[in-house]
């Protein structure tokens, strides 16, 4: 294709603009430095224009798809301070998140401080997160060092069915046949 | 887009329709900024300058939540459109009703004062939106108001086919039906929008 002339550049760029979103809506996933190439001359105005669409198509996703970050601390907080979970009894909260809440909890067999990361509900955790929780899990398990960071080995549930209307939600989640262990040591303390 | 299903959610609503005060709180803070942003996208500019002038926004939510009694939870996409249909209904009624009265919308109280409302469980939600929330829709406050500056800009066709798809949630085929026009036909005219949409948006700045 040659070079537009300023009679035609806004029609070609829009023609040009509205063809890379097609194939989009298509489902081809058009490279747009290739594409680009077709139109000598307006590759920033179709940059600048395919870079607008990622900020909208942002926009209405962040819209109308909550993120675990939106939810702040409304699940997980000070209802386990004085609380047995399994070998760990929860002493304070050290701080919240999106995804749940860290705290300092003594481990008992040990007789040791650690902190622990509690997952608020891994069944209202989004996938991505449950992945990045995962995901930061193996890293602490390759480090090995006394004053880093340590796992819990245990895979299975750990944990009994509890009743205790606050802490019911928590600790279902946790005992939940195929659920994942929600509990990590994460960093030791003490 | 938005059919995902978030316990925590399903999980708030369950706790507001026993009666917890504070999963209604939360829900508000989570889904307010996120409703009146749909509203208004959805709306006019001459509609929702009527909104913000009688500060129905805050209303409309108490009006929404109320009915969540009736309401089942399936996933976010649904959640969200069936709060923005009931606050975007209520903002349209109660402007018919301020015009037929001819009153000065300008000096309109909020209906949050209205009596039957402060007398419902619901109702405890009386709060202004939290501005300092960290949530996502709030840090992008600006660039929420260049969308809809730029939604503005569209042809009435144009700013139809965006918000079925981009909020609505329907698919090109769902659209198509709706419009009464092939499939292939509805693609071109989203590409169209869209396309418009990023020129706009690109103006707006």
């Amino acid at each position: 294709m040659t070079g537009p002339t300023e009679d035609n550049e806004g029609d070609v760029l829009e023609e040009a603009v509205q063809q890379f979103i097609d194939a989009q809506l298509a489902g081809q996933a058009p490279d747009l430095e290739e594409f680009v190439k077709d139109y000598p001359g307006l590759q920033d105005q179709i940059g600048e224009r395919v870079q607008n669409l990622r900020e909208i198509d942002d926009l209405f996703s962040s819209l109308m798809e909550t993120e675990d970050s939106d939810f702040g601390d409304s699940t997980v907080g000070h209802e386990l301070i004085g609380q047995k979970l399994g070998n760990f009894e929860i002493l304070d909260l050290i701080g919240t998140g999106g995804m749940g809440a860290v705290f300092l909890a003594r481990q008992v067999s040990l007789g040791r401080e650690v902190a622990l990361k509690v997952i608020s509900d891994v069944r209202g955790v989004h996938n991505t997160s449950l992945e990045r929780f995962k995901r930061e899990a193996k890293v602490l398990a390759q480090i090995s060092h006394s004053n880093s960071c340590f796992l819990l080995p245990s895979t299975k549930p750990a944990f009994r069915r509890r009743d205790d209307s606050k802490k019911n939600s928590i600790l279902q989640s946790v005992s939940m046949p195929g659920s994942i262990l929600v509990i990590r040591v994460l960093v030791k303390v003490g | 887009m938005a059919d995902t299903f978030n316990y925590q959610t399903q999980r708030l609503i369950s706790l507001a329709k026993s009666g917890d005060g504070s999963a209604l709180d939360r829900l508000f803070k989570v889904y307010g900024e996120r409703v009146r942003r749909i509203v208004r996208l959805r709306m006019g500019r001459e509609l929702r300058s009527k909104m913000e002038s009688m500060d129905l926004v805050q209303d409309t939510f108490i009006s929404a939540l109320r009915g969540l009694e009736d309401f089942t939870y399936k996933n976010e996409g649904d959640f969200l459109r069936w709060m923005a249909t009931i606050a975007e209904n209520r903002i349209r009624d109660n402007v018919e009703i301020l015009h037929a009265n001819k009153r000065d919308i300008r000096k309109e109280i909020p209906l949050s004062s209205n009596g039957q409302v402060e007398q419902d469980s619901f109702a405890r939600v009386t709060e202004p939106v939290d501005s300092t929330t960290p949530s996502v829709i709030m840090s992008k406050r600006e660039d929420f108001d260049k969308l809809e500056k730029a939604m503005d800009k569209l042809k009435p066709e144009y700013k139809q086919v965006i918000v079925l798809v981009k909020m609505d949630g329907l698919s090109h085929k769902e659209v198509a039906r709706r419009l009464g026009r092939s499939p292939h036909s509805d693609r071109s005219l989203l590409a169209r929008a869209l396309a418009a949409l990023t020129k706009a948006y690109g103006e707006v700045r």
